[in-house]
This record gives C-alpha cells, sequence and structure tokens, in this order.
C-alpha cells in the first residue's frame, strides 16, 4: 500500500479547510468570535487527534464493525460536501449552474480522480492548496487598502452564545480528523506531524482570512458569505475581481476532498468485502449521487438533468463491469 | 521423413548444398549475389546482399588478406577455415554463424558470408556499406550555444556519438532485437554505477517482451516502456534527437534506448519539469537561465490554459477584466456571426489543421501555404467579420507559446481543446474540474518508482533548484545527483 | 481508470452543465456604467448609463468623434423593480459588473443602505468598491449630461471625484463604505452641474450654442438616522487628515503683495485613546509636511509658513470638533468605532447606542506641519 508524507496528508486536509472556509456564513456571529473559536478548535482537535492516531487497528468483528461505520461516515461526509458545494454556489452564481449538474460533475470527476490513487490526489492536493493560499496572498494585497483594524472588535451582546456557536460548527462540519484517523493514519508514517502541520496551517488560515474579512467588510462581513464579499470587492491593476479565481480554488479543493473520501470509503468496503473490484466504490457512490442530485434538483429540469444523469448511471456501471487493474 | 528445422538449415560440408539452402531460405531474393572461386584448392563463395556490402571494403579488407595469406600454398579445407578464422585479422567485426538463419541475419546487415567446400561452417565478417544518412543537425531540437550534431538513423553511428561524448568504460550498450519480422537492431544504454540496476533490469524485460511485428519508429516502442500507457496523459518516456543530452541524461542515472533506422532516442524515466529545460541552460547564465525558464512555465500554461480561461472569463465572469478591455471584446464581438466559444473552437482547429499541413507539405508549395494561412485565412477572417481581432491575437499567441515546448505538443493541443470545451460550457467550474483531473493524471505517475511531478510534488529541497533555474556547476560537481534522488521517502 | 474515462468525464461534466441553464453570453448583456437613483412620490426613479458600442467607431470602443453612452430611465416602487423595468426596455440583460459610479438624487438617503442597495447585493457582479455620490437635484439630469463629447460620462464621474478627494475638497465613498459602517454616518461626495463661464460669452450667444456643462464634487453630505448634514471643503480637508491615504491640501496663504497657494500633505496619524473614569479621551495629532521648494523660498519665511498652516489646519479642525461633536454629536471621526474596538464593554453597557457612547467621548486635535 502506497504511503504519502504527512506534508502531503496535511495538505489533503486543508482541501476540506478552504473549500469550507471559502463557503463559510457567519450568520450574523461576529468574524473574531469565530476566528478565537477556530483556535480552540483547532486545538481541542490536535489534542484529541494525539492519543487517538496511537490506537491499534481493530480486527475481528469490532474491527468490521469500525470499517462499516467509517465507510458510512464518509459516504455521508461525501454526500454533504457536494450538496453543500451546490448550494453554495447557488447562492454565490445563481443562475449559471444546477445544482443536479454540479453534483454530477463532481461525483464523476472525484472518482476519476480517486481511481487515480492516493498518491496523486495528495500530491494534486499540495499543488492546489499552495496556488490558492498564493490567491489568497494577492487577494489580501487587493483588497488591504480597504483595511481599518478599527473595526476588528468583540462588542457583541453574546459572546459566550456566539463562541460556542461557532465552536460546534467547527467541530460538525471538520472532516478532516476523521479522515486523519480513519485514511491517514494507515497511510503516513507520522500521523501526528501531519495534524499538527494541518491543525497550525488552518488556525493561521481561518483567523488571517477572518480578521481580514472583518477589518475590510465591517459590519457587512457578517452577512452572507464574507469571503465571497472579500473575493469581490479586492482589485489589482491585472485582475478586476477575484470571485472567479476563488471559485476555481473552491471547485479544486472540493474534488480532492471528494476524492479523499471517495478512496477512504474503498479502502473501508474492501476490508468489508476483500473481493471487490477496485471501482466498486465509483459505481456505488455514482449512482446513489446522481439519484440525490436528481431528487436535489426536483426534476425541474428534466430535459436537462435526465441525459446527464443517463450518462452518469452508464459511466458507473461501465466502471464496475471494468477488471480489476494492478493497483 | 522431413527433416527438422536444425537439420534443413544446418551448413553442410557440400558447398553447393549449403548455397542451395542460403538460397532456398532468402527465397531466391535477387538481391542475394554469391559468387565462387578457388583459394588454395579449396572451392568457396562468398554471399553478400547487394547494396548492403562495400565492395571495396570486401576486396581490400577480406579477398585481399586472404588471398595475399594463403599465397600459392594448397590448403585443406579446415586449415583454410583456420587460417581465415583465427590466423588472420580481417576486419575487427568477425562473427561465426551457428547456422543458415543466422548467416542470413548477418548479411542483411551487411556481413559478407564465406563459405568453403569441406567445412560444415561460415565466416562472417562486417564490411557494411549501404548508403546512410550524414550526421546533420537536428530537425526539432534546436539550440544556440551546444552542439550541432543530431543522430541519424544508423545505430552503430548513433552509438559511436554517444561514445564520442562519454569515454567512460562504464558506458554500456546492451544489444537487443526487437520486431517479429523486422528485427530491428536496438542498443539499451546506461551508465553503470549510476543507472539503477532495478531500472535496467525492468527496462531490458521490457523491450525483451515487446511482440510487435514490425519496430520501424521509436514510438513503437514507447508504450512498451512506459508504466502507465493507457492511463497517462503524458509520458513518462521522453525523446531526443540529441546526442548530448543523451549523455546528459545518462549521467542522471537514466537509460536510454537508440534504436535502428530512427534518428530519436527514448530515454526514461522522464520528469515533466525536463520538458522546460534545454541545452542552453547549461551554457547560459543562472539568472538568465531562471527567466528562460519562468518564460517557458508561462508559455505551456498559456498555451494550454489560456483560450479556455479567456473563453470562460468573457463568458461567465466578464467582471474580472478591465474595463478598457471589456469594452473593447464586447465591441469587437458585437459585430461576429458566432458566439465567442463556437469561435475559439473554429479558430483552432484551424490552427491545428495548418500545424498539420505545415508538417506534411512539400517544400515547394511552403510559402504558398504560409501566405494563405496567415494572410488569407488570418486577415480576410477578420476583415469579413467571421472572428473577432482580440481572439487571432490570443490564438497566435497560443500557437506560439506551444512551440516552445515541443516535448508537451501533443498534449498542449489535445488539453487546449478540452480546456475550451471545458471553459465554454462550464466556466471557471469546468476549468476546476478538468485540471483536477489532470492534475491528479499527473501525479498519479510514479514511473520506475520516480514521481513524473518531482522534484516538484512531491518537493524536494536538492531538485528544487532545478525546477526555476539551474544549479551552479561548482555544486553540481560536489554534489553528483542522479534521478533516484527524486525517488519518495515515505515521510522525510 | 483508462485515459478515455477522463475524456468521457470532461464529456459529462459538459454535457450536464452545458444543458442545465440558458446560456447568456456575457458580452450580449448591456454594460451599465453608471446608476441614478431619484426618489419619486411613489418609489424610485433609476437612469442608467449603458455602454454603447454600435456608435462607438469602426476600430476601438472609445471613439472622440462619437458618444457611446445611452442613457436610459424607468420608475418603479422599488430599486430592483425600476432596474427590472429598464432591462425590459432596453431588450438586454443587464451587466452591473463594471458599474463605476452610483448618484443619489436629492432626497434618496442611504439611510437603509442594505434595502436601498438591495438589488446590488443580490447580483454576484456586483462591485462592493463602486463609488456612491449625491447630487443637488435630480441624479438622471447628471448622467444625461453631456460633459464631453465621445466621452464616458461615468469614468469621467469617477476621475472628477478621486480628483477632489485627493485634494481634499471633497470625500470618496464606496458601496462597502456604507454597507459596511455600521452606526456612523455614510458620508457621500456632493456632485454639482456647473456651466462653464466663457470669456467669449458674447459670441456664444451670437451662435446660439449652448454653455459647456461640467461636474464639481466641492463638498460632501453626511447621512446619518434622521437626517443629513452637508460638509464644506474645509470640513472635508479635516476628514481627509483621518483617511489615511496620501492626500494634499491647498491652502491659500498670505504674502505681502497678495495670496499664495501652498500645497500641505497629509502625513501619519498618531491617535491615543484613554479612559478617566466614565470618559474616553480621544487625542488625535494629524501630522502634515509642506515639501519645500523655491517658490516657498522666495515668498515666504518659511517658520511663519509652518505657524501659518499649522494654525489654519487646527482652526479646521477645532471647527470641526465643535460643529460635530459638540452641537449636532454626528460622529463622523468614527469614534464609536474606536470605543466598540478598544473598550467593547463600554459599548455593551450603552446597549450599542452612539449618542450615549458618543456623550462619553471628548476628542482633541493637535496638527502637526513641518516643511520639509
Amino acid at each position: 500500500m502506497s504511503r504519502i508524507s504527512s506534508y502531503q496528508a496535511a495538505a489533503l486536509m486543508l482541501c476540506f479547510t478552504v473549500a469550507r472556509l471559502i463557503a463559510y456564513r457567519p450568520e450574523g456571529d461576529s468574524l473574531v468570535m469565530a476566528a478565537a473559536a477556530e483556535l480552540l478548535a483547532c486545538l481541542g482537535m490536535f489534542l484529541v487527534s494525539i492519543p487517538l492516531s496511537k490506537l491499534p487497528s481493530a480486527g475481528g468483528f469490532g474491527g468490521r464493525v469500525m470499517s462499516f461505520a467509517a465507510a458510512g461516515y464518509c459516504l455521508f461526509a461525501l454526500t454533504l460536501i457536494l450538496a453543500d458545494f451546490a448550494d453554495a454556489m447557488q447562492y454565490s452564481f445563481p443562475g449559471f449552474y444546477s445544482p443536479g449538474a454540479i453534483i454530477l460533475a463532481l461525483a464523476a470527476a472525484a472518482a476519476y480522480s480517486a481511481s487515480m490513487g492516493l498518491q496523486g490526489c495528495a500530491r494534486a492536493a499540495c499543488a492546489a492548496v499552495i496556488l490558492a493560499l498564493l490567491t489568497f496572498a494577492l487577494m489580501t494585497l487587493g483588497a488591504c487598502e480597504g483595511i481599518d483594524p478599527e473595526r476588528l472588535n468583540i462588542a457583541v451582546p453574546d459572546r459566550g452564545g456566539q463562541l460556542s456557536r461557532q465552536l460546534t460548527g467547527a467541530f460538525a462540519r471538520s472532516a478532516e480528523l476523521p479522515m486523519l484517523l480513519i485514511l491517514m493514519r494507515r497511510r503516513t508514517a507520522k500521523p501526528i506531524r501531519a495534524a499538527a502541520v494541518y491543525f497550525a496551517v488552518r488556525a493561521l488560515l481561518w483567523c488571517v482570512t477572518l480578521a481580514l474579512c472583518a477589518s475590510v467588510l465591517g459590519e457587512l462581513g457578517g452577512v452572507g458569505e464574507p469571503f465571497w464579499s472579500l473575493a469581490a470587492f479586492a482589485k489589482t491593476s491585472v485582475v478586476e475581481r477575484f470571485d472567479a479565481l476563488v471559485m476555481l480554488f473552491w471547485t479544486l479543493c472540493t474534488l480532492l476532498s471528494a476524492a479523499a473520501l471517495l478512496i477512504c470509503f474503498g479502502e473501508r468496503l474492501s476490508e468489508l468485502l476483500p473481493g471487490l473490484s477496485k471501482y466498486a466504490p465509483a459505481a456505488v457512490i455514482l449512482p446513489a449521487v446522481t439519484a440525490y442530485g436528481l431528487i436535489y434538483a426536483g426534476f425541474s429540469r428534466p430535459a436537462a438533468v435526465i441525459p446527464a444523469a443517463a450518462s452518469g448511471i452508464g459511466a458507473a456501471a461501465a466502471s464496475f463491469c471494468h477488471r480489476r487493474s494492478r493497483v | 521423413m522431413s527433416k527438422s528445422r536444425e537439420e534443413r538449415y544446418a551448413f553442410s560440408e557440400s558447398l553447393s548444398v549449403t548455397l542451395d539452402a542460403l538460397r532456398k531460405l532468402t527465397g531466391g531474393t535477387s538481391d542475394l549475389v554469391t559468387s565462387e572461386a578457388e583459394l588454395g584448392g579449396v572451392r568457396c563463395a562468398v554471399a553478400v546482399i547487394e547494396g548492403m556490402a562495400s565492395t571495396q571494403m570486401l576486396s581490400s579488407a577480406v579477398l585481399e588478406p586472404i588471398m595475399l595469406a594463403v599465397g600459392g600454398s594448397e590448403q585443406t579445407p579446415q586449415g583454410l577455415f583456420e587460417l581465415i578464422t583465427k590466423r588472420t585479422l580481417l576486419t575487427p567485426d568477425r562473427k561465426l554463424p551457428r547456422d543458415l538463419p543466422e548467416a542470413a541475419s548477418l548479411l542483411f546487415a551487411g556481413f559478407c558470408v564465406l563459405f568453403a567446400e569441406g567445412v560444415a561452417g561460415a565466416a562472417a565478417f562486417g564490411v557494411q556499406g549501404f548508403d546512410r544518412k550524414a550526421v546533420n543537425e537536428p530537425s526539432s531540437e534546436h539550440n544556440i550555444m551546444g552542439s550541432q550534431e543530431g543522430f541519424c538513423e544508423t545505430l552503430r553511428t548513433n552509438i559511436s556519438l554517444v561514445r564520442r561524448r562519454m569515454k567512460n568504460p562504464a558506458l554500456r550498450f546492451e544489444a537487443l532485437t526487437v520486431g517479429r519480422e523486422t528485427r530491428t537492431d536496438i542498443a539499451l544504454c546506461y551508465l553503470a554505477g549510476r543507472a539503477e540496476s532495478g531500472l535496467v533490469r525492468k527496462l531490458r524485460r521490457r523491450l525483451s517482451d515487446v511482440g510487435m511485428d514490425a519496430v520501424l519508429a521509436s514510438g513503437t516502442l514507447m508504450p512498451y516502456l512506459e508504466e502507465k500507457e493507457q492511463v497517462g496523459l503524458f509520458s513518462e518516456v521522453s525523446a531526443t534527437e540529441r546526442p548530448d543530452v543523451v549523455c546528459a541524461k545518462l549521467n542522471e542515472g537514466r537509460a536510454a534506448v537508440l534504436i535502428d533506422g530512427t534518428p530519436f532516442a527514448l530515454v526514461c524515466p522522464s520528469l515533466f519539469v525536463e520538458n522546460f529545460r534545454t541545452v542552453d541552460d547549461a551554457c547560459s547564465k543562472p539568472y538568465f537561465v531562471i527567466l528562460m525558464r519562468l518564460i517557458r512555465f508561462i508559455a505551456f500554461f498559456f498555451a494550454v490554459l489560456f483560450p479556455g480561461a479567456y473563453v470562460a472569463v468573457a463568458n461567465y465572469h466578464p467582471e474580472m477584466l478591465t474595463l478598457k478591455l471589456l469594452l473593447n471584446l464586447t465591441a469587437s464581438e458585437r459585430s461576429t456571426p458566432y458566439s465567442l466559444f463556437v469561435e475559439m473552437l473554429i479558430i483552432t482547429v484551424l490552427l491545428e489543421l495548418m500545424k498539420e499541413a505545415s508538417v506534411r507539405m512539400p517544400k515547394a508549395v511552403g510559402s504558398a501555404i504560409s501566405i494563405a494561412g496567415g494572410l488569407v485565412i488570418g486577415d480576410a477572417a477578420v476583415k469579413s467579420g467571421i472572428i473577432s481581432s482580440p481572439l487571432l491575437i490570443i490564438v497566435g499567441l497560443t500557437a506560439t507559446a506551444s512551440f516552445v515546448i515541443p516535448g508537451l505538443a501533443q498534449q498542449s493541443s489535445v488539453l487546449r481543446l478540452v480546456y475550451i470545451i471545458a471553459g465554454g460550457t462550464a466556466g471557471f467550474f469546468g476549468i476546476a474540474v478538468v485540471s483536477g483531473m489532470i492534475m491528479t493524471n499527473a501525479a498519479s505517475m510514479n514511473e520506475y518508482g520516480i514521481p513524473y511531478t518531482a522534484p516538484l510534488l512531491p518537493f524536494t529541497r536538492k531538485g528544487a533548484a532545478d525546477i526555476l533555474g539551474r544549479k551552479s556547476l561548482r555544486r553540481l560537481e560536489e554534489e553528483h545527483s542522479t534521478v533516484a534522488d527524486y525517488r519518495e521517502a515515505a515521510d522525510e | 481508470m483508462k485515459r478515455i474515462w477522463f475524456f468521457l468525464a470532461s464529456a459529462l461534466l459538459m454535457l450536464s452543465a452545458a444543458g442545465s441553464r440558458d446560456t447568456i453570453a456575457s458580452l450580449d448583456r448591456a454594460m451599465v456604467h453608471a446608476v441614478g437613483i431619484d426618489r419619486e412620490d411613489e418609489g424610485y426613479t433609476v437612469t442608467l448609463q449603458v455602454f454603447r458600442p454600435e456608435s462607438s467607431g469602426t476600430e476601438t470602443q472609445l471613439d472622440a468623434g462619437k458618444a457611446n453612452v445611452f442613457v436610459i430611465t424607468a420608475s418603479a416602487p422599488t430599486v430592483g423593480e425600476a432596474m427590472t423595468l429598464c432591462e425590459n426596455r432596453l431588450g438586454e440583460f443587464l451587466f452591473i459588473g463594471h458599474g463605476q459610479v452610483i448618484v443619489l438624487g436629492e432626497g434618496v438617503e442611504p439611510d437603509d443602505p442594505r434595502r436601498l442597495f438591495a438589488y446590488f447585493l443580490s447580483s454576484k457582479e456586483s462591485y462592493l468598491g463602486i463609488h456612491l455620490a449625491c447630487t443637488e437635484g435630480k441624479a438622471s439630469v447628471l448622467l444625461s449630461a453631456e460633459l464631453s463629447e465621445g466621452a464616458v460620462a461615468a469614468q469621467n464621474l469617477v476621475n472628477i471625484i478621486e480628483r477632489h478627494a485627493e485634494n481634499s475638497s471633497s470625500v470618496s465613498c464606496t458601496l462597502l463604505d456604507v454597507l459596511g459602517c455600521g452606526e456612523c454616518p455614510a458620508v457621500l461626495p456632493l456632485l454639482r452641474l456647473t456651466k462653464t463661464s466663457d470669456s467669449s460669452e458674447g459670441q456664444d450667444s451670437e451662435s446660439g450654442s449652448e454653455p459647456a456643462l461640467t461636474v464639481s464634487a466641492d463638498g460632501a453630505e453626511a447621512f446619518f438616522r434622521g437626517g443629513k448634514q452637508h460638509l464644506t471643503p474645509e470640513e472635508c480637508s479635516v476628514l481627509a487628515l483621518f483617511d489615511g491615504q496620501e492626500r494634499v491640501n491647498v491652502l491659500r496663504v498670505p504674502t505681502g503683495r497678495g495670496d499664495s497657494a501652498v500645497t500641505v500633505r497629509n502625513g501619519g496619524l498618531r491617535k491615543s485613546v484613554t479612559k478617566e473614569g466614565d470618559r474616553i479621551l480621544f487625542s488625535f495629532e494629524p501630522e502634515t509636511a509642506v515639501r519645500n521648494d523655491q517658490s516657498l523660498e522666495t515668498l515666504f519665511d518659511l517658520a511663519e509658513l509652518e505657524e501659518y498652516c499649522r494654525r489654519e489646519l487646527q482652526g479646521r479642525c477645532e471647527a470641526f470638533i465643535s460643529r460635530f461633536y459638540g452641537d449636532e454629536k454626528t460622529d463622523l471621526l468614527g469614534l464609536c468605532t474606536m470605543v466598540k474596538s478598544r473598550y467593547p464593554q463600554v459599548w455593551l453597557d450603552c446597549g450599542g447606542d452612539a449618542e450615549r457612547v458618543l456623550g462619553l467621548c471628548e476628542a482633541g486635535i493637535s496638527v502637526k506641519c513641518e516643511i520639509k
């Protein structure tokens, strides 16, 4: 089984973070409280991950139960990620894409990327994260004229409530910790180092980004998706607006996150059913996600969605019939 | 009772039987020429393939010395054969074929084969004299400050070109034959001690497993050398026309395959970043090399991504463009009959068409095609309003950029079209999805244990300096780095 | 997976994306450069300046010989409905991504900016850095005026606003400033349409041609809940000292034989906030500089000039404080924001009421000026 380095593992987990950061909605809470909550969440999750990553792998019946639970979690997280992405695309780019089409296209691409193996996805994640961070840095330069540090404040009436709400949200949507424990632990020689790098970068990224959003956007930062607002405001002499570039990296990171979950799901499934073909995960996921996309789209555009869905199911069936290839 | 193959094609002591068997084996081919004479009282025959052997060399290096050695004395058949094969040094290339098929192979390789009455054997001498192309400047890999010699179609000459540049006893050439019908001679070359033995072993095995009938070009062998031939969008094996490049790659621990009949050598394992290196980099100042490498990286992304990104931005995200640029584009696109996406597809297909025509066309009509393509199609298309001028500028730049990296020309052409379709139908979302798939495809390639995207992904500090620049030569002389340094450690 | 799956997955993407929505080529949309909003009895009147490439010449879109803007107006109860009416009348989808300026006519007050600008907030194309301005009279008149032949009027407006702001005779305000300012008043530059005076007026009237129009942005309007206040150019120059941007003030300084203009450049701003009991004391020290050159050395005594400039600016600042923090309690310097940031508990104790907070604040400005 091929292994990845701790930095690659951290990059793969950072894809989840970047995707979540871009589509983050504070729902009226203070961005400073959200940054504080994220810091606490990172510290807490890192401390929890240290003993958990040292646990031995369970065997026998208990091991199968764990594999089943892990596979189910991966499928659940994958569905959520794709649905959230489609939702956020509808919110940020209304009228451009239908949710069903987005889910289908992303699921197919994630299946393809997952079939390339964990090493391929991890290396691609390194490139994606670095490019995303460079773009964010450029965006920061473009928005720095509007920075007013005086806008950073914690003068909110319900500080404790906001902090706990944001903390709960940070934990609830963190697929990375289970990913670390389910997948990375076995495929990385130093999972604790991977966790340390990941949580440090995540905390820094969130704090800097939220502080930037708060100091530039002011009261507007608590409404909608502050990252998109910031991207729409940042301007340089070459690139007038950054929201399209941000969408590119958001899609890329979501795709790699979905691919990682698919790999994880496939590995756990093959532990449960050892004779399974390498492509079975894609064959299971694609029809399921296609069906979800159809239901989500509500059959509002049957003329467009049905042929696309049919192609997706056909592609999944073909991949299921494909012979097992050497890993 | 029918004779077995060995019996049918074994040498006979009877000269006439042997010659008949040889003619039968070669199907009475008209280019088989046999001459008989008596040397020292023994009836002998020499066989050559017309056009493959040099008659001058045959007479001066083989026949004349034999006759002088024999003199006027009478010889026994065995004595004469021993004189020829053991007591004289006629040509350095001397072989003793074991049977008629081997003798026929040597004949086809330009040897002359000597038979003697009463001897169940033959002696073959290398007297190649077939017409061959001279060593010329490489046609596809030009440079300013490096060597101007390129490989030619003759394997022996190519081997000598490499040997001349690397006077190292560790340089090995292993002779192999591929192609069931063509029996093409190839040479696997590597630097013992630098190239990993596992790599050489794998290559040797893969070349031995080639089951093709005809191996006439280097591209025929490439799929056999690639590990993920049916999966990868990029190739782990590169082709080069330059002996200095082959030497440089051998020095880095790679292996090369020279093929008789083609001026391209195959080198593996090959990395993605090597497509952005040229011979001139070794002869230029490091700061200039950094600039040129940057230009090449930009050219590649320009050639592949720019048309698709332009269509995506103009159709889906025009707010990204500056106001004046957008106003220019709007004004120019208003008058064209097709959408920007269709225009871009049309002009891209036209570009590929003209590229293909420029490669295939006879030189006599070259200038006419250039005029027709450039002036008539380009200029007239804009003036008639079929396509807009900004689009023509973009495609012209794209075409120019695609020639900067000839090693990735195939991928550039195909991926450019994929990106245009992705950007035109799905905007930056489509570009992101396609980019993700391409990145994972390229990043998953592990040729012979070395990642194709090294030293970028995974990032290695040792090789980092070579991505955008060139390590100083003094540092290179201390490091003696090879491609095996990029082998990924599970955790650094 | 084999390479073919890459192309199949890409094809699936295209098929699903292409079939899932109506394609509108953005280059076929109407480019809106400027938006004017006027208040009517039954709602709002929206005026749009739209780029019209057909009238812009053959080679480039900006042909000084021809006008390339087209003005359209529509009225409706809300701004969003009025924009939709404009779209219907144009027969094209609107593209507001490169809007340069939104001009608010007299009577339109951005006291509830999220409702007023809801249409712009809902569109992903909107640029949050779009300039906002207000005008005396109707915005439709301003946007319909032919300022100079062939120029894109909206760009001119933005340039005029920015030049005035740089010279501290007005301010610069964007949509983000208004949406993100919270309880602070929104300060918008005030645009005035004026006819230029001509020495050969007699000839003009004989030939029958109309005098040329020009726009100036002298002064500003501060909008807050409950009203608005006008700021003179001198008061705008005080705001410029707190801007943090590179601004200049042109002061009229008397010499022995008349007045001369001296350019004073804004430097940094030192601020300190302390709490003494219940009172929050703000101390601001704007630093300004005058670049020494030959004209100054010949016309002035440098020490006296330095003192004069300092006194002049100090006087403006004190008048500013006296007016806006003494009589009218309008927080134009962002003191509430600073209290919120540095003393959040005080803010919370005051229940977020800006007036109560301002009642606890005392501001002092001490201008420094040196000749370099």
